[in-house]
């Protein structure tokens, strides 16, 4: 059995740390702990639009320049942006925006563990790669470098992290209806008439092998 | 008080002042075992309300488009992990809790693990015999019926196609519907009020017979005197402090909702089984790419179709492993899509042409719920040796059998991905990516923690439902469950709620 111990009579019930120690066990060293300390110093000289720092209701503004960066990467075209039919940029899709939004409804403990994570991702993980700047200040292939490293970390809770990063990334990308031509998706159909769509005879594979004679 | 948008059914978001109510019985939830406690109770003429910590969605309420539906009909906005953030655990909020954004899969407990139930976990009066006319009950009132040949979209004849080239065992699945418009975004809500769901074929029923419903309202302990129940404590959406004074509680807010409230509650717990035990079937996603054709699994009915072939129900078997479609719309297809970056987005633009499987582990694995920073639960789980056999065993299967599909690639979401074009290449498919975090995870059926059965040793209620210790307080939901399923669980939770609320009528009407 690899699930813990049952709780003990001293902790029954009591309040559990939770994540919260988990992601203070992120310190691979001390690494967090200074990291912590230097994101606390380091949390100005970021440039960012005052009319978007004006709209924010969770990030902070060296935060969502984070947020735009990793998302950025995350969510990086396949062809150059200024290509014919090219898929939007996470800037104009506002995942920041987004995600913004997204951590200004959720709880206390999930805004915690982000704020936790956009530090640790500026100022600890690029220095436990070998870089010496923060994140957002490290050019393109050094950022991959970093967020590649978090993605196939040999710490689960590091990877666990990234899939946290990615999730939140994507939801605030692939929510915009101009992201839907990258993946020949036709959107929502509640808006549209059914005509037709009930009738079995419009799904797109419809016959059983039985019917075809095997398959 | 504004005027509800269902007869019956209050919003906490519209207390004018704090709320106390006497009643009878207060049911916790109004999920999938919620529902029938509160319809059961009320058609006995009992004075009863349930608390919801959701809101009340209407058809009209349901856009299909995840960015919006995800945080309304999701606990912890569709974020809820287990503690060391391996496995997602999707859970529903809102009236009508997860059989509202379910896929409407209807399996009954599997005979063998009645019998499991019966014989190692000592439930009495659950033998197939007894359950038999709770089962028949449920799907009459459900309408439940076996999916047509002519209804499995492409995604699901993928499946299908491999399952019989593989002479594998498998078959079309039973679902809860009428109405269905088979727009595919069943997991978002149904637009078109197709699903036969708590919402729509069991909660109207109570209502009309004389309950109510408080919707946004969280419940936060339950009143006992360490003998019996008083009440429940909760608070409204906008603040409002509410309080019911009631004879019965009916603990059916989920085997993660339940079994934090009664920690919370400070309940007689001496053998420290509240919250254990916790079971999720954990599942992986397999892609399969047929970049033959378009597959447009967004389609058309989204579950349809399962194989068997590695699944069995007895205890210790080593064919634990329940495969199914998992076709995702686009913001859970790019999560669940491996990578980052122009890589992703190359296999993103594939999507037309994607088969997603799923591979779902009747799992042996005791996770734990606890309490965690600001009341929120934490779930610990960590999956044994033997369940991460039987999840690779699961990982491959499904590969083979979008190999045998037809499949072009096959792509394991794990870090680095593992691409299997070919049956010779399955062996790719290691370890490696059943570890934790090895590959994304998610579990959408939580069960156990409060489990039944007759020693107060290793169950926290008695076979009736009602705690061993505290009288007048009962569970309803999947946190009765003394194992895995190995299946979708609605119809069980249904059944076992019926099963057990003549107890409940009779403790109410005490």
């Amino acid at each position: 059995m690899s699930v813990p111990p049952p709780r003990s009579p001293a902790t029954n019930g009591a309040p559990d740390p939770g994540r919260r120690r988990v992601l203070r066990a992120l310190g691979l060293g001390g690494l967090a702990s200074v990291a912590g300390a230097i994101a606390t110093i380091r949390t100005t000289g970021y440039e960012v639009d005052p009319a978007r720092v004006a709209k924010l209701r969770f990030l902070r503004p060296w935060q969502l320049v984070v947020v735009d960066a990793a998302a950025a990467r995350i969510c990086l075209a396949d062809v150059p942006y200024d290509a014919p039919g090219a898929p939007p940029t996470p800037r104009e899709v506002q995942v920041g925006e987004f995600i913004d939004a997204f951590l200004a409804a959720a709880s206390e403990p999930i805004q915690k563990d982000a704020s936790s994570l956009f530090g640790f991702l500026e100022h600890g993980w690029p220095l436990a790669c070998g870089h010496l700047h923060r994140f957002t200040a490290l050019d393109a292939a050094a950022q991959d470098h970093v967020l590649g490293s978090l993605e196939s970390s040999r710490l689960g809770m590091l990877r666990g992290c990234f899939h946290g990063l990615k999730s939140m990334v994507m939801m605030g990308y692939y929510r915009d209806p101009r992201t839907w031509g990258v993946l020949g998706y036709d959107g929502p159909l509640v808006n549209r008439p059914l005509d037709g769509w009930t009738e079995k005879r419009h799904l797109p594979v419809v016959k059983s092998p039985e019917k075809q004679g095997g398959s | 008080m504004k005027t509800p948008r269902t007869p019956g059914v209050l919003s906490g978001k519209d207390l004018e002042s704090d709320l106390v109510l006497d009643v009878d019985a207060v049911v916790i939830g109004t999920g999938a075992g919620g529902s029938i406690a509160l319809r059961e109770l009320a058609r006995a003429g009992c004075n009863v309300v349930a608390l919801e910590e959701g809101s009340d969605h209407l058809p009209e309420d349901f856009d299909q488009r995840e960015d919006h539906m995800l945080p309304e009909l999701f606990a912890e906005g569709g974020g809820r992990m287990t503690e060391d953030l391996a496995i997602t655990v999707l859970q529903g909020r809102g009236v009508g809790g997860s059989t509202v954004h379910n896929t409407n899969l209807c399996k009954r407990t599997p005979t063998e693990i009645l019998d499991r139930w019966a014989q190692k976990h000592a439930v009495l009066g659950c033998s197939v015999a007894e359950m038999e006319p709770s089962f028949a009950a449920i799907e009459r009132d459900l309408h439940v019926t076996r999916i047509d040949d002519d209804d499995i979209n492409a995604n699901n004849d993928a499946l299908r196609r491999g399952v019989k080239t593989l002479g594998w065992r498998g078959g079309n699945l039973s679902h809860n519907r009428d109405g269905c418009a088979r727009s595919g975004f069943c997991e978002l809500g149904c637009a078109y009020n197709g699903k036969n769901n708590a919402r729509k074929s069991v909660l109207p029923v109570a209502l009309s017979a004389g309950a109510r419903i408080y919707c946004d309202v969280r419940a936060l302990r339950v009143l006992h005197d360490g003998i019996r129940v008083s009440g429940i404590e909760a608070r409204a959406a906008n603040g409002r402090s509410v309080k019911i004074r009631a004879r019965v509680v009916v603990l059916a807010a989920s085997a993660v909702g339940s079994a934090l409230l009664a920690l919370q509650s400070g309940i007689h717990d001496p053998h420290y089984q509240l919250g254990q035990k916790l079971h999720i079937h954990p599942g992986a996603a397999i892609a399969g790419y047929f970049d033959d054709r378009n597959i447009d699994g967004w389609r058309g009915i989204p579950q349809s179709y399962e194989c068997t072939e590695h699944l069995d129900f007895a205890e210790g078997s080593d064919r634990r492993v329940w495969i199914t479609t998992a076709f995702a719309h686009p913001i859970g297809a790019a999560t669940m899509t491996p990578g980052f970056g122009a890589a992703h987005m190359g296999a993103m633009r594939r999507y037309r042409h994607l088969v997603a499987l799923t591979a779902v582990v009747h799992d042996e694995t005791e996770g734990v719920v606890s309490i965690g920073d600001a009341g929120r639960p934490v779930l610990r789980y960590e999956m044994t040796p033997g369940d991460r056999a039987q999840m690779l065993k699961g990982v491959r299967a499904a590969a083979e059998l979008l190999l045998a599909a037809g499949a072009t690639e096959v792509a394991v979401p794990g870090v680095p991905p593992r691409i299997v074009r070919t049956r010779a290449e399955l062996g790719r498919i290691d370890e490696d990516v059943v570890r934790p975090h090895g590959m994304p995870l998610t579990a959408v059926h939580p069960m156990g923690t409060l489990r039944m059965g007759e020693d107060p040793f290793t169950s926290v209620v008695k076979s009736t439902g009602e705690h061993h210790h505290l009288r007048g307080l009962f569970v309803a939901d999947g946190s009765l469950f003394p194992s895995s399923l190995g299946g979708p669980p609605q119809i069980s939770i249904y059944a076992f709620a019926l099963h057990i609320s003549r107890h409940i009528v009779a403790a109410a009407r005490a």
